[in-house]
């Protein structure tokens, strides 16, 4: 069963890698690339909680979840892709002595926090704050992969040609750093992670509650060797108590156990057995209110849901703000998909609780007019599935808007400089084009005269992409910018 | 090994390693230091790669206009009309065919090069013998765009291949006399060429009038290219000097005569049923505009262009001219 489980952990690995790969214009072809997002219990109740809904594949989490409350945390031990890297890098750091494995494999309280952020999450959800993605082992890998081990691997010439990957991100310095730390906590303890923080750990611990079945040890020809304890990840004490809550399945103790004295079954009650985590009611009422705190923080500043108007641009078939909030893991699959680099996690743009959600920054690229990949790859439905004709503006004839484009007349050149330009009307791609000229009549420094065509926008037209302030010549602070003014999913209609 | 007790002073052989050591770190660290010392206050100008001329001696000023409604028949009966494709690609050639594919359009929307005028040129030179490989640095994403005007699925329908750029395939290259001396450019296809064809297609352009086949030459440009538009007749006039090409096929299938250079709406397309085969930049581009209506001094570029020797654009005075149907 020990090297069943190790084929099954490097099978998923190598699927999630597969399906990152396929995250691609021109390979993702209707394949189920968010399948592991699905398949995360957490992202699942998280969503439902926040939104009321459960969006498109999400359901398969609420099936892991269901097999979980027969059969424990087989998902930690058997297909979580981040548990399986962790436990690579934790086998990597392992001293070799085994009196200082056991005492690294001890079960002990502090695995008992994970539960406590599992608390402060959900109650976050349950009032709209969707925070869980930060925490969610998928998320956090595919984003990782999304933003940083993508550009880094997929695009290693870069490296020794002194240059940059083709797709860049801002912020990657941020989420590199805490994936680097995390794989780096495993030199010491195995599988930190996996113990101490993974909230969906805890949830899939907590639906272990009652299961029938679980690792049982025979007191009788036990010896107390510690052996066991020497190969467990999950810190779960199969010398003692075995806590199944924190038992991952792994079968490293039954494989370890000279005597024979470790195996899997129905558990008997009369074994001492612990059955669930031993939260005191002080702090799991702790962990509530920290929840509540937690959310009143991050809404104090009000960015996006009424009160203050963040500076951001989201993607196309992005639901209103606030609802697109109670749905976005920030995933970063959509970053993943997008061809032109344009969606780039949100800094400080969308305000704290809108942290490395997906914004466009028209400084990396622009909205592909003839593109709604982002919107297929959306797991929670933050970005409503769009179809390209739906974009253009079938079936009423009015195209889905970004936001509108705005003149600066003090730096665009026809207008301030007196020289001919007009790139941002030849690039504009909607027909006719949302940008149109009139000629004037301008004076020149030395007093003659010259006639030049000037550059105007027309609000009706423009669909917001971007694609004019992406190529406008005055690279670092384009004359041509857009903003969200007029988006469609703000409503408004006609008015800006 | 032998411990040594703390207090036991350095014996001579264990001081004087020490001391060659220490000598030897202080030369190393002191000589590097003087060695480096303002060797590169002014890093060393990049090199300029220059490109050669790809036409073919004994085939300057020549056309072929050939009209119909069949594209590929078109481009066959134009090149024919020239006297066949083996007086342009050798067998063994390495031929770079440079369509318009500038945007992420599909086909009907006429703002790239017909599918069908691209594979045939592709199959003609495959069928001649050479190495065929198409490229373009387009607006929009590159790949996106040779999937959706469907020009790389005929690329490799035809036997050739697609050379997407890339960043390292960019260097600094000399262009022309006006206002671009030299730019970024995709200088590693036109090194690896021995031959060149550009199959651009007729469209209307905001700025400059009218983007045939001088202006196609823009998508070989990389860096901050949108900056020439300051001076766009005199940029397009540099890029004739840049690229002296083995034939041109100019695409008058679908003409984008409104909204271009990008268009979007069918509306925008006139079908034209012609090609133009030629190596006469000049009159091939007076010929498209006036295809799109524009009399050849509304284009300034044409003019340049034919004061700097590149062509002239009175077609009948061309060594060759025919007009052909098929």
């Amino acid at each position: 069963m020990k090297a069943l489980r190790r084929y099954y952990q490097v099978f998923f690995l190598a699927l999630f890698c597969v399906l990152i790969y396929l995250s691609v214009q021109g390979r993702l072809k209707g394949y189920p690339v968010t399948l592991f997002l699905d398949s995360s219990a957490l992202n699942g109740i998280g969503a439902l909680l926040s939104s009321w809904n459960v969006a498109h594949s999400i359901w398969i989490g609420f099936g892991i979840l269901a097999l979980t409350a027969l059969l424990g945390r087989f998902f930690c031990g058997w297909l979580c892709p981040l548990g399986t890297i962790f436990q690579l890098v934790s086998w990597l750091s392992e001293p070799r002595a085994v009196e200082a494995r056991i005492e690294r494999n001890r079960h002990v309280a502090a695995q008992l926090y994970k539960y406590l952020l599992l608390v402060g999450l959900l109650v976050c959800a349950a009032w709209g704050v969707l925070q869980i993605g930060w925490f969610d082992p998928i998320a956090l890998l595919t984003r990782s992969t999304a933003t940083f081990l993508a550009p880094l691997i997929g695009d290693a010439r870069h490296i020794y040609g002194r240059t940059v990957p083709v797709r860049c991100f801002q912020g990657a310095p941020l989420i590199a750093g805490m994936f680097i730390g995390l794989l780096l906590l495993n030199a010491y303890r195995p599988r930190f992670w996996c113990r101490y923080v993974c909230p969906l750990g805890a949830l899939l611990g907590a639906a272990a509650r009652w299961m029938p079945f679980g690792m049982v040890r025979d007191p009788h020809t036990c010896t107390h060797c510690g052996l066991c304890e020497s190969v467990c990840p999950a810190a779960c004490a199969p010398s003692t108590t075995l806590s199944q809550y924190e038992c991952f399945l792994c079968w490293n103790c039954v494989a370890r156990c000279p005597k024979k004295s470790l195996s899997w079954g129905v558990l008997r009650t009369r074994q001492k057995v612990a059955a669930a985590p031993d939260l005191t009611r002080r702090m799991f009422l702790g962990a509530l209110g920290s929840g509540l705190a937690a959310i009143a923080a991050l809404r104090l500043p009000g960015l996006g849901r009424g009160r203050g108007a963040p500076a951001v641009m989201r993607p196309p078939g992005a639901l209103a703000e606030a609802d697109f909030l109670e749905r976005c893991l920030k995933c970063g699959q959509c970053m993943k998909v997008c061809p032109t680099n344009v969606l780039q996690p949100a800094l400080a743009e969308a305000g704290v609780e809108g942290l490395l959600t997906p914004v466009l920054n028209m400084a990396y690229g622009y909205c592909e007019l003839n593109c709604t990949l982002c919107s297929q790859v959306c797991p929670t439905g933050a970005i409503r599935r769009l179809t390209i004709a739906e974009k253009l503006g079938q079936p009423d004839g009015k195209p889905l808007k970004l936001g509108t484009a705005f003149l600066d007349r003090g730096r665009c050149l026809p207008w301030a400089m007196m020289r001919n330009c007009l790139v941002c009307q030849e690039v504009c791609p909607v027909s006719p084009k949302a940008i149109y000229t009139l000629e004037e009549e301008v004076r020149m420094a030395d007093g003659t005269r010259l006639r030049l065509r000037q550059p105007y926008v027309d609000p009706a037209k423009c669909i917001g992409c971007g694609l004019c302030q992406h190529e406008c010549p005055l690279h670092d602070r384009p004359a041509i910018r857009v903003s969200a003014v007029g988006e469609s999913r703000a409503g408004g209609g006609f008015y800006l | 090994m032998k411990e040594t007790p703390p207090s036991a002073a350095l014996t001579r052989r264990e001081l004087l390693l020490r001391a060659a050591g220490a000598a030897a770190l202080a030369a190393l660290s002191g000589g590097a230091g003087w060695f480096f010392h303002n060797r590169r206050l002014v890093p060393p100008s990049r090199t300029v790669t220059t490109i050669t001329p790809f036409l073919v001696p004994d085939t300057a000023s020549e056309m072929v206009i050939a009209r119909g409604t069949d594209g590929a028949a078109l481009v066959r009966a134009a090149v024919a009309g020239l006297g066949g494709i083996a007086r342009f690609v050798k067998p063994g050639d390495r031929v770079l065919v440079k369509p318009n594919c500038a945007f992420d359009r599909p086909p009907h929307l006429g703002a790239t090069t017909s599918p069908e005028v691209l594979g045939e040129v592709v199959r003609l030179c495959v069928a001649a013998g050479a190495l065929v490989r198409v490229t373009d640095n387009p607006i929009n994403d590159a790949e996106g765009c040779f999937v959706k005007s469907g020009l790389k699925d005929a690329t490799i329908k035809a036997g050739g291949e697609l050379w997407l750029p890339a960043p390292a395939l960019f260097r600094m290259t000399r262009i022309g006399t006006q206002k671009i001396t030299a730019w970024d450019a995709l200088a590693t296809p036109l090194v690896w060429a021995t031959k060149v064809i550009g199959v651009p297609t007729v469209k209307s352009h905001n700025l400059c009038g009218a983007s045939l086949t001088m202006k196609n030459w823009y998508g070989f440009l990389g860096n901050a290219r949108s900056r020439l538009h300051q001076s766009i007749h005199e940029a397009v006039a540099d890029l004739a000097q840049f690229i002296t090409p083995t034939l041109v096929v100019l695409d008058g299938m679908r003409m984008l005569v409104r909204n271009g250079p990008t268009g979007g709406s069918a509306a925008d397309v006139m079908p034209g049923n012609v090609v133009a085969a030629g190596t006469d930049q000049v009159a091939l581009d007076t010929f498209g505009a006036e295809l799109l209506g524009l009399a050849p001094h509304e284009v300034a570029y044409l003019g340049l262009a034919a004061q700097l020797g590149v062509g002239i654009m009175d077609r009948t005075k061309l060594r060759i001219m025919k007009e052909v149907r098929a």
